[in-house]
Order: structure tokens, then C-alpha cells, then sequence
């Protein structure tokens, strides 16, 4: 056990865990930010996806020991009324069935539409690929994401 | 005082070979694998491309050899052969020719472009 300290949704934190402890279980178990899903453990599905540095990683397979100096964004500080326009468009086109997936969902969309604003749809269909849905909510995702573009573009 | 302007030059030049090496098209082809890698690779190999030392290993190399793509084509493909390696990333052939030249073609990697005829038949979906 060793003493990490961590920047998540803008608010610095210490925990003490094993430096190879995912950052996933960090977030769930230490910090109670449980909006960020455990599905696969091994960063096949994108359940599990939050901003390191604005970039869409897999929290399971990334490594506590690793974070030093980087900004942790999940789902529960992409936006702070829950308005981010890709929060929005997901109410608007009322995408979720389970909703075990969309929090995953919604960060690589919103970190795909900060880097690309107005992505085509192969861009979006590229971008979302690592991010898996057994409920089939891939229609209304790509409607959402459409959507959100637009509201943020406006 | 002259050092400067020479340094200058240097630069310049570096950057105009550098974007000289690949027409628009190509450039095009990067940018995709470029977004196939934030999907599939980054969360393990790092937005540099270093990886994590212990974890996940480096994609930075001085020189890529034939062995080398075909290792790293068989890798995506099929997974690593130790347990505890990667496992094999679900991409078109498109997808896998994009990402490989991007991971060959950026951070400083320099490698000859590969296309779907350089994959061998089990490198193929």
C-alpha cells in the first residue's frame, strides 16, 4: 500500500492503495464516484471510460501508480447541472434502455466532439466502436451525438 | 550570433520533410488510424505512445523492420500469445492497415506505409 494523490472532476484527493489498483475501483470504492461502470475488467467494451487529460481512457486497466500529474474528468464532472450538450441530446433523444453502458457512452462521445465538432458519421461510428451496447442503443447514441454537435456548434 | 538563424534553417527544413513525406491522401489515412488508436490502443499505450512502464509496452522505436509490422499486425489481430498480454482488438482490414502506419508514422516513428495487400491471409478478417 502506498499514499496516491489524485486530481478527479477538478477536486484533489489522497487514497491509499496498491500502485497497481485500477483507477476504476479507485473512483467506486475509495472515491464513491460510482457513475463510472465496471463491465469487462480488460478495456474491451467501454464501460468503464473517463478523461485522463481530455482523452477517452479505460479506467479498468489503468493503473493508480500511473496518474501522477494527470486530470481525471468521469461522469459525474463532465458538466455540473448535468447540461453538458451531450448529457443533454442523450435526454432529448432518450437513448438509454438499461443504462449500464451510457455513462461509458457519453464520455467517448463528449471527448470525440471535443476534437472533432462536426464528426461525419463514420467519424462517430469510428470514435463509439470501443464502446459496446448489448440493448442495441447504437441508432439513437449516433442521433444523440448528431444532436449534441449541433447544440454545441449553435 | 549566426548559430541561430542555422538552428532556424535546420528546423524549418525538419518540419518541411516531415510534412512533405505523405500526400493529402495519405495524411488522410493517418488521421483515421489516428482515430482508431484514441479508441482501441490509448487507454494502454498512452497518448505519447510510451506506454506505461511495467504495464503496457512502448510503441516508440528507432527503426521498424517487415518483423516488426508483421508482429505488431499479428498482435492486434490474434492477441498477444502470454496471458496476461493484449488481446486481439476487433478492426476491419482498413482499420488495422490505418492504425499500424499511424503507430509507425507518429511520435517519431518512421516507417514505410503499408497497404491491405502487405497483410499476410491470417492478418486478413
Amino acid at each position: 500500500m502506498a499514499s496516491f494523490q489524485l486530481q478527479v472532476n477538478g477536486r484533489q484527493h489522497t487514497v491509499d492503495v496498491d500502485a497497481d489498483t485500477p483507477l476504476l475501483w479507485v473512483l467506486r470504492d475509495e472515491l464513491k464516484l460510482n457513475g463510472t461502470k465496471y463491465g469487462c475488467g480488460i478495456a474491451q467494451c467501454g464501460a468503464c471510460t473517463v478523461h485522463i487529460d481530455g482523452m477517452p481512457i479505460r479506467a479498468c486497466c489503468f493503473p493508480i501508480g500511473k496518474l501522477a500529474g494527470k486530470n481525471v474528468t468521469t461522469i459525474e464532472g463532465l458538466s455540473v447541472h448535468d447540461d453538458h450538450p451531450v448529457q443533454l441530446a442523450w435526454q432529448e433523444i432518450d437513448v438509454p434502455q438499461c443504462g449500464y453502458c451510457q455513462t461509458g457512452q457519453i464520455m467517448t462521445a463528449a471527448a470525440l466532439l471535443d476534437r472533432n465538432p462536426d464528426p461525419s458519421d463514420e467519424c462517430i461510428l469510428r470514435a463509439m466502436k470501443g464502446n459496446l451496447c448489448r440493448c442495441g442503443t447504437y441508432p439513437r447514441i449516433k442521433n444523440a451525438i448528431k444532436e449534441a454537435a449541433q447544440t454545441k456548434m449553435s | 550570433m549566426r548559430q541561430i538563424p542555422y538552428a532556424l534553417l535546420c528546423l524549418s527544413l525538419a518540419v518541411f520533410v516531415s510534412c512533405a513525406r505523405f500526400t493529402p491522401e495519405e495524411k488522410a489515412e493517418l488521421h483515421k488510424g489516428e482515430e482508431v488508436y484514441i479508441t482501441h490502443c490509448i487507454s494502454c499505450h498512452g497518448p505519447g505512445g510510451d506506454g506505461l512502464s511495467g504495464a503496457y509496452p512502448t510503441l516508440l522505436k528507432p527503426q521498424f523492420s517487415t518483423d516488426i509490422t508483421n508482429n505488431t499486425l499479428n498482435i492486434i489481430r490474434h492477441g498477444s500469445s502470454t496471458a496476461d498480454g493484449m488481446k486481439a482488438v476487433s478492426l476491419s482490414d482498413d482499420e488495422l492497415v490505418q492504425v499500424v502506419n499511424y503507430i509507425q508514422n507518429h511520435w517519431g516513428n518512421e516507417a514505410p506505409l503499408i497497404s491491405q495487400s502487405d497483410l499476410k491471409p491470417s492478418q486478413k478478417l
